[in-house]
């Protein structure tokens, strides 16, 4: 009998066809109307120390920038400096998952936070029109051990959809672009069966959902949501008015390197909005308690958690600016990517807002006052650039609640927070 | 009562021997010592004992963790007759683990260090806030009875392995005087056969000289023979020496036998007995109550009222809702179910009543109320812990883990694809597991990967009519969709032809067909007419009439063959010409083709429009089985394979109309692979749904394209990526029980044995049941315990995955290495799940499993690259604690950490709780930090000085310290920086040193280690977190242990026969 490989079966037969070729050149690169503001939440891991590690000295424009913030001097004027923040109370891991919900978790030894965390808010409101409503990436696994009755796995998870339910990170580079940049030629010919194999899984669910009883209706209700995902993405393949830059690669297989993984999980986000995949992205650079080594970089001899809590000693604080700096540069390298990107209406950078973070302060002290937050980028043109701001004790949830509204969502408060600020 | 004549009371601080009067103070409350911060316990003078802390309170008896001559012990108080003097229960000294704080004397008696390990009792671990029962019994010996009698009722002990155990070991002794008879048969033998090899010399030498007559010769051989007979004598002499001798070694022999098994007699009578200890130890411990309460029968009735005007009448002035003092309210309990949430409440107010600390003032409670009361809550603590399946009913439906859906495919694929390695991965429980129902949830993204892999795993299905659905091993030996469906068609118009003869085909038969249909349009439609019709056209009579019957009925309801008989339905009334005839068949023809056409490779709506069309011709040419059968019947059995598939194919292109056949034959097909994805047989609806769909795809896409929507769409179900239980009782049915064994034990799906007799329905026949899980044990599958169960528990995992230790210090260390080091720890694991040997032997054995790399870091003779069991110095290796993989994962880069590796040993091996290290305290690594003019062990004790410290610190740090002689990479070292390291440190006032000292120190400790692994087993084994009402099982499970030398299976059996295994 004639041997057949999967790939023609697929196209045969019409296949899901999830691993055909890459998007193609198709339709301009125009939006129709204004283009719209691309939110990206970088997430970096056990606070930056000192403040005299990472706060300018000078307010107000034309800050200075030394120690950590060194990488943002070539691309200062496009980044506000908001010190004077105020976060929420939390450990090293359970921290990641507050810092987007806006609130502490709501069961330390369970996995459960009390909100939707804002990129998720963001990406339900405008993210809908895309391929992917918003994207999510990682360094690090979430731990899977449990200390101090706390669960660890909250340091690996930023998003959350509902309050039980964590957003899985995509890990690796080759797989996220694959995901996002997949299938689209199939959407002429192929995708044929797809369509009935997704019909198949939901009504097969639908019978299952009313045998179960109510409380194991938690797990199909996500089930049920995951495949209207899916649904809702298949109708929107090739509907992407925008393509792929001509030369465009996939990350290779199985990277190892931090540094070269970091990278092309910057280059995927870029790639995406660009395209107008997605119009939300997060990107963890560590899981909250990470302890990543980072061996590779001068001085740094113990792992980044170990290292945050510096005791003050100097050596450990050179080491935490030298990890901190290389947190940083992947947002600088961001930066400047979507700087060189035009649009329309100005550069992709000016149509979007990034964040950059940390949900705490000093490692050592857990404090949570003060945070380092930077946020970068035009948002469509009512945000002014370059500026370094004390709010003075006002909550984080200002700032994401002023995000949200830059970013086009029609919401007056973000967790009980009514005053924006941008 | 109390205060009517205090005597004097006077205690020195164990730390800084300051002499204090604490008469004044409150009896067992907490105090601080003015100098040092020491934390030390007011005693309470009983006799000549110090009670420090009451562990447990009974009809007129209470125990008490107390010092007698600042010796620890555990004291019996009467309270029914204050004149009887206290008596020791355990005196077992050093080995109890509690520290008070404060000394009797100025000076510290040196702490005795006791020979043998004798078992001890010890406190369950002590949470914050979670129950452990911590309950020496007042009367050990007499309750151990009736609590067997208990459990016997609640039969979760595998008793027969109890039987089993004790066969063996009278074999045992058997076998040793078997051998020993042997060799005293062996020794006598050799006796026996020396001085018959003299007697044939000496029969030789008379033979020989007898033939001599010569008389010369005479005296000669006289003098010869007396000389030979002196000789003989002489050697008869030696043989009955030696024969004595032999017998005197015999009889040696005999009495060496005799006190050899008198020695093993006592050994086993020692060990029977120290079992026994440890056993009424250990029950005296978690010593339940005679009686336990029916909540369902007398609570709302009388115990409810009779707990709620106790509680009325002493404890809710305070604590209602108003009040709510100490932020508890009592007055809750209304009903069953708000005694059961209230557990935790309970058990606070029963330890707050039993340790005197309330009702605050002694006065207000009569001596009867307050042992009622106590009573009471104690035998509502017992219901509550050891009625699991009452309150175990939120178990929730659980997902496959990667590395379980990986296992499940692998096992019913045989594919070893991995894929689960690119699903997200998830958190994990409060017991660190991943597979803990609670914490995994289902995401878009994972549903993807979901139907990316089933995508990918259906590629390598392959389909057959007759052997159903398969996979091959490669993708590439699958066949074809197209092909398959072109050879197929081939065959059928070949068969086809033979059954038709001449010009059967679309081209030939389909003229001929609508000609005769067309003739029978002119002329009455009779029967007889029809057969002479068929006749005159070559085809058979009931071709014709379907035929007949489409063409004149059921055609023309798709567009397509609306338009495709358009010409057709014009001609049928009155006199029709050939041309117009021919014009109207070479019409439907060419549709008919161009339907065919589309089938392969047009798009799906495309292939709807036409696909009735097909079905609808391919309809008529389908012969029913008996016709055929028939007409091949003699004369052309040969071809009768070929009609077959063409009969097969025609079933499916007659689908919806012909279903059941169609459904006779295919159904059990589907079935067969259902059963195997769902771990269950498909229920009827389930089954009916998706053969009708598998027939409509089909259609559409041929057989096996339609095997492969199957395939995505089941791997992709909830009813293959979760475990579904059925809902119909609280029991779980067989084939629940059947899942949960193999993914406890196997991490992966049932086996057609486990299926089979899940389907007999003798899966929870106890022996059956025990049978299973000693022959999933011996199962190579049982390795996944260690890859996945071990790996988690104890964390060895992170040596894959993290960087370790830095290779340029510690040349030789890299990733190889790394995963040689899991390897060794996984193979020790499995060789004892799989031998069923003791569990301690992790903590302490005399072999390990390593390859050469291993061996060399170890310093042993090991030069194969594969692993072997060696056997090793227990002081130097043997048990983890001596494995590189825990030595390594427990380092820094670049140098050891005593605290890692004891805080691991402390909270990881023993499962005790280590509260977090206070905020504003720099974490451990940092303290660390090598100071020139300190040793190791100054800056340790340095950190234990900090207050803030001290109290974990001097738990956590004597562990590791110990164990300073391994490098961070596992190797042995005398020297750290030159300076000898001092392997020697102090727990609770006692001296371990070294490995084997900590070895030591464990086994003492072993029920804590047994509860610690016993917890982790049943949180593994049914993916959730452990709660208090599993301390019951949890207590059974250790009780099993000890009787069963600590044998992992007694474990394992305890639990798959508790209450918790079996029901939701």
């Amino acid at each position: 009998m004639k041997k057949l490989n999967r790939r023609a079966v697929l196209r045969g037969a019409g296949g899901i066809a999830l691993g055909l070729p890459f998007l193609e050149a198709m339709g301009s690169s125009k939006f129709s109307g204004k283009a719209p503001v691309r939110t990206t939440f970088f997430f970096m891991s056990n606070g930056v120390g000192p403040n005299s590690l990472w706060n300018p000295k000078k307010e107000g424009k034309d800050y200075d920038v030394h120690s950590s913030l060194l990488p943002l001097a070539p691309v200062k004027q496009f980044v506000n400096v908001h010190a004077g923040l105020t976060g929420h109370r939390g450990s090293h891991p359970t921290g990641a998952s507050t810092m987007l919900t806006g609130q502490s978790v709501a069961i330390p030894d369970k996995l459960e936070v009390k909100g939707v965390s804002l990129d998720q808010i963001i990406a339900k409101e405008i993210g809908n029109d895309c391929y992917l409503p918003s994207l999510e990436l990682s360094l690090d696994k979430p731990k899977n051990t449990f200390q101090n009755n706390t669960n660890r796995a909250y340091g690996g998870y930023m998003s959350w959809s509902s309050p039980t339910t964590p957003i899985p990170r995509e890990m690796d580079p080759h797989n996220a672009f694959k995901r996002l940049f997949k299938g689209a030629k199939s959407s002429g010919a192929g995708g044929n069966y797809s369509k009935s194999v997704l019909d198949y899984i939901r009504d097969d669910a639908n019978r299952l959902k009313r045998i179960l009883g109510n409380e194991d209706n938690r797990k199909v209700n996500e089930y049920f949501y995951s495949v209207r995902q899916i649904e809702r993405r298949l109708a929107k393949l090739g509907k992407s008015n925008k393509s792929l830059p001509s030369g465009t690669k996939a990350p290779q297989k199985n990277m190892d390197d931090r540094w070269e993984i970091a990278k092309a999980m910057v280059d995927i986000m870029v790639l995406a909005f660009q395209t107008d995949r997605t119009r939300v992205a997060s990107f963890m650079l560590a899981h909250g308690g990470s302890g990543a080594r980072y061996n590779f970089l001068p001085g740094v001899t113990q792992n980044h958690h170990a290292t945050s809590h510096h005791g003050n000693k100097k050596e450990n604080l050179n080491a935490l600016t030298e990890i901190n700096k290389f947190q940083l540069s992947f947002y600088v390298q961001m930066i400047k990517q979507m700087s060189l990107i035009q649009e329309d209406n100005g550069t992709l950078l000016d149509n979007s807002l990034i964040f950059f973070g940390a949900c705490i302060k000093d490692g050592q002290k857990h404090s949570y006052n003060d945070l380092p937050i930077l946020v970068a980028g035009g948002g469509g043109g009512s945000v002014k650039t370059g500026i370094h701001y004390n709010h003075k004790g006002k909550h984080l949830n200002s700032l994401l609640l002023g995000m949200a509204k830059t970013a086009g969502c029609k919401m007056s408060s973000f967790v009980g927070e009514k005053s924006a600020i941008i | 009562m109390s205060s009517v004549d205090k005597p004097v009371l006077k205690i020195f601080c164990s730390s800084c021997s300051q002499k204090l009067d604490v008469s004044e103070f409150k009896s067992f409350s907490p105090l601080p010592c003015p100098v040092c911060k020491n934390d030390m316990v007011v005693p309470k003078k009983a006799g000549d004992f110090f009670l420090v802390k009451k562990l447990s309170s009974h009809a007129g008896f209470e125990s008490y963790l107390a010092l007698k001559d600042d010796k620890k012990i555990i004291a019996k108080v009467s309270t029914s007759n204050p004149d009887l003097a206290p008596s020791v229960i355990d005196g077992s000294g050093g080995s109890l683990d509690f520290d008070p704080g404060f000394r009797l004397t100025e000076k510290p008696i040196e702490a005795e260090v006791k020979k043998e390990p004798v078992s001890e009792v010890k406190k369950s671990p002590v949470k914050s806030n979670a129950g452990s029962k911590n309950k020496p019994a007042t009367k050990p010996k007499a309750k151990a009875p009736a609590v067997k009698a208990k459990k016997a009722a609640i039969k979760p002990q595998p008793v027969k392995a109890v039987r089993v155990k004790r066969k063996r070991k009278s074999n045992n002794s058997q076998f040793i005087i078997l051998g020993a008879v042997v060799a005293i048969f062996i020794v006598a033998f050799i006796a026996l056969s020396g001085s018959s090899v003299t007697n044939v010399e000496v029969n030789e030498v008379e033979s020989a000289d007898s033939t001599n007559k010569d008389r010369k010769t005479e005296r000669k051989r006289q003098k010869e023979l007396e000389k030979k007979q002196a000789l003989a004598r002489q050697e008869e002499e030696r043989r009955l020496e030696l024969e004595k001798e032999a017998e005197l070694a015999r009889q040696e022999e005999a009495k060496r036998k005799a006190e050899l098994e008198k020695k093993q007699e006592l050994a086993r009578q020692a060990a029977e007995k120290e079992k026994e200890q440890e056993l009424s130890q250990f029950l005296a411990v978690i010593n339940p109550p005679q009686e336990k309460l029916d909540l369902f029968k007398t609570l709302p009735a009388v115990s409810a009222a009779n707990l709620k005007s106790l509680m009325n009448k002493h404890c809710v002035e305070c604590h209602n809702a108003k009040k709510n003092k100490g932020d508890l309210n009592l007055d809750v309990f209304n009903n069953q179910l708000s005694i059961y949430r209230g557990y935790e409440i309970i058990k606070h107010a029963y330890e707050s009543v039993s340790f005197g600390d309330m009702p605050p003032d002694e006065d207000d409670i009569s001596q009867e109320d307050k042992s009622k009361l106590i009573g009471f809550l104690e035998k509502l603590i017992y219901t509550l812990e050891s009625k699991p399946a009452n309150m175990n009913k939120t178990a929730l439906i659980r997902r496959l883990t990667p590395y379980e859906y990986d296992n499940t495919i692998t096992d019913i694929t045989e594919l070893d694809l991995k894929i689960g390695d690119s699903f997200p991965a998830d958190g994990s429980g409060n017991q660190g597991f991943s597979n803990d129902a609670y914490v995994m949830g289902i995401s878009p993204i994972l549903m993807e990967k979901y139907i990316e892999a089933a995508e990918t795993i259906s590629s390598y299905s392959v389909f057959d009519i007759n052997e159903g659905i398969g996979f091959s091993k490669s993708e590439e030996s699958a066949p074809a969709a197209d092909v398959f469906e072109s050879d197929l068609r081939k065959e059928i118009y070949a068969s086809s032809r033979k059954v038709y003869p001449g010009t059967f085909s679309v081209e030939g038969a389909l003229p001929k067909l609508m000609k005769a249909v067309s003739e029978i349009y002119h002329k009455t439609s009779n029967k007889e007419a029809l057969e002479t019709i068929a006749k005159r056209h070559r085809l058979h009579a009931s071709f014709v009439q379907k035929g007949y019957k489409y063409f004149s009925s059921s055609a023309g309801k798709s567009d397509i063959e609306h338009k495709a008989l358009s010409k057709w339905k014009s001609l049928r009334r009155g006199k029709v010409e050939d041309a117009d005839l021919n014009e109207a068949i070479k019409e439907f023809s060419e549709f008919y083709k161009n339907s065919n056409f589309f089938l392969t490779n047009r798009s799906h709506k495309d292939r709807k429009k036409h696909v009735s069309l097909v079905k609808n011709v391919e309809s008529f040419f389908y012969l029913d089985d008996k016709s055929a059968a028939a007409e091949l019947q003699g004369s052309r059995l040969t071809d009768y394979k070929k009609i077959q598939s063409f009969y097969e194919f025609s079933r499916f292109a007659t689908s919806v109309r012909e279903g059941k056949e169609v459904y006779s034959h295919i159904s059990p097909i589907i079935q067969k692979f259902l059963f195997k994805v769902y771990r269950r047989p498909p229920m009827e609806q389930e089954l009916a749904i998706r053969t009708k769909d598998f027939m409509e795809d089909s259609l559409l896409y041929g057989m096996p394209v339609a095997a492969r929507i199957l395939v995505i769409r089941e791997l992709s179900s909830l009813n293959f990526a979760f475990r579904i239980e059925s809902k119909k009782s609280s029991l779980i049915d067989d084939y629940d029980l059947a899942s949960r064994l193999s993914y406890f034990l196997w991490a992966g799906p049932p086996d057609d044995e486990l299926l089979r007799l899940a389907s007999e329905g003798k899966l929870k026949d106890e022996e059956v049941l025990l049978g299973q899980v000693d022959r999933m044990l011996k199962d190579k599958k049982s390795a996944r315990l260690a890859k996945h169960f071990a790996s988690q528990w104890l964390g060895f995992g992170d040596i894959l995955e993290n960087e370790g230790p830095s290779s340029e210090l510690f040349t030789g260390f890299d990733k190889e290495l790394a995963k040689d080091m899991w390897q060794e720890t996984a193979m020790c694991f499995n060789y004892i799940v799989k031998n069923d040997r003791s569990l301690l032997e992790l903590i302490d054995a005399d072999y390990t499993i390593v390859n050469n790399k291993l061996s060399r870091i170890y310093g042993l003779n090991q030069s194969s690259s594969s692993f072997k069991k060696v056997s090793v110095d227990p002081s130097r290796r043997g048990g983890i604690l001596g494995h590189a993989s825990f030595l390594t994962m427990t380092s820094l880069s670049q140098r050891t950490s005593p605290i890692i590796r004891g805080n691991w040993i402390l909270t990881t091996l023993l499962g005790e709780y280590v509260p977090p290290a206070p905020m504003n305290v720099p974490a451990l690594p940092e303290e660390e930090v090598v100071n020139e003019s300190l040793t190791l062990e100054q800056q340790l004790a340095k950190h234990r000085n900090v207050a803030a410290c001290r109290g974990c610190h001097k738990k956590i740090d004597p562990l590791g310290v110990v164990l300073e002689n391994y490098d961070p990479v596992g190797r042995w070292r005398q020297q750290y920086k030159s300076a000898e390291i001092v392997s020697e440190a102090k727990i609770n006032g006692a001296a371990i040193n070294g490995l084997a000292g900590l070895k030591k120190y464990l086994l003492n400790n072993k029920v804590q280690f047994t509860r610690n692994l016993s917890k982790k087993i049943v949180s593994y084994g049914l993916g959730r977190s452990t709660y208090f009402y599993d301390n019951f099982l949890i207590n059974n499970m250790i009780e099993n242990a000890i009787r069963n030398d600590y044998k992992f299976s007694s474990l394992v059996k305890t639990f798959v026969l508790s209450p918790q295994f079996q029901h939701k």
